[in-house]
């Protein structure tokens, strides 16, 4: 017989890691999770706290992220609207998370709980659109070879499937 | 392998100072958004019919409602007017609880005696009370309480709670 990993086995090896943010406001609490790879995580500490905006009137690319980690984390609507989409579905469930100067992209283990495996910025994703089908590749890849137990990620989910407001 | 959550486990931090922008600049790119889809919907306002209006490029007004735009106060005001809005903005206090010094707390505590036990009390900050239940504000870091309850099954985190 075959052993699988539980999810928490493998946070607790250190194979993906609790992305957090300080909710600060009034009644907000943490409602959803992300959990994010070595990469993701390097990435996001990294480049997206150093990195400028490339349009100049847009706010830095580390307060994008804040803001957009906050919403999620705590909870908030993300299907604004058709306009103005910040969670976008790509094929084979792979997920999409979208500011104006960033993209993540990852893949919803279970309701509520995205696993962030790749960020990239805006500008690299413009001058190469290519890349939009590696770093999809990466995730299912990435969600491939993790020994999980199974249902081991959301499939075939729309925006309410999910996640829930 | 074993210190692997301690390393992994930091916050993605902003100086409390540019977290203050970030949520306000987010907020004001979602109100500015939800104003334009609310306007699109009863007027067919186009985004290329609103540049027109504020003489300024079909591009410049994407960037404008990008959702993360710095913009100045007369470009929120313009907007607004293109729009048939006029903004107003209210500040709040930061630290609101510790200015009123006491919660009124409204628990929904899920256990398995009892899945929605709700009570409200107004509490000081650190004071227990209630009979059935009690509550306790054990720690207040800026704006957001630590509430706790106890139920049959023992101490439960409080996940709702309202200013007094």
């Amino acid at each position: 017989m075959t052993y699988m990993a539980t999810f928490y086995e493998l946070v607790a090896a250190g194979l993906l890691r609790p992305v957090k943010v300080k909710i600060s406001r009034p009644g907000d609490f943490e409602d959803r999770s992300i959990f994010g790879t070595a990469e993701f995580y390097s990435w996001l500490h990294g480049p997206v706290r150093s990195s400028k905006p490339f349009y100049r009137q847009d706010v830095k690319p580390a307060f994008q992220a804040h803001d957009l980690l906050v919403r999620f984390i705590s909870g908030k609507t993300f299907d604004d609207s058709r306009l103005f989409k910040r969670m976008i579905p790509m094929s084979d469930d792979v997920w999409e998370f979208s500011t104006p100067d960033l993209r993540i992209f990852g893949w919803f283990q279970e309701k509520n709980r995205f696993i962030a495996v790749k960020g990239d910025f805006f500008e690299a994703l413009k001058s190469d659109r290519s890349l939009y089908e590696s770093h999809r590749m990466e995730c299912i890849a990435h969600r491939d070879a993790l020994d999980l137990d199974e249902p081991k990620y959301l499939r075939d989910g729309n925006y309410r499937d999910v996640i829930s407001d | 392998m074993s210190s692997a959550i301690e390393v992994y486990d930091d916050v993605f931090e902003l100086e409390p100072k540019d977290e203050a922008v970030a949520e306000f600049v987010g907020d004001l790119g979602r109100a500015l958004q939800a104003l334009f889809i609310e306007s699109r919907k009863m007027d067919k306002t186009t985004q290329q019919a609103l540049a027109t209006k504020l003489g300024i490029s079909r591009s410049r007004m994407n960037r404008c409602l990008s959702g993360y735009a710095n913009l100045t106060a007369s470009s929120i005001a313009e907007l607004g007017w293109a729009m048939g809005y006029r903004p107003t903005i209210v500040f709040h206090p930061i630290n609101a609880l510790v200015e009123h010094g006491a919660v009124r707390i409204t628990a929904l505590v899920t256990s398995a005696d009892n899945p929605h036990l709700e009570a409200t009390k107004v509490l000081q900050l650190g004071a227990k009370g209630g009979s059935d239940n009690v509550f306790v504000v054990t720690q207040l870091t800026e704006n957001r309480p630590l509430i706790n309850a106890t139920t049959a099954q023992g101490w439960k985190r409080v996940n709702e709670w309202q200013i007094a």
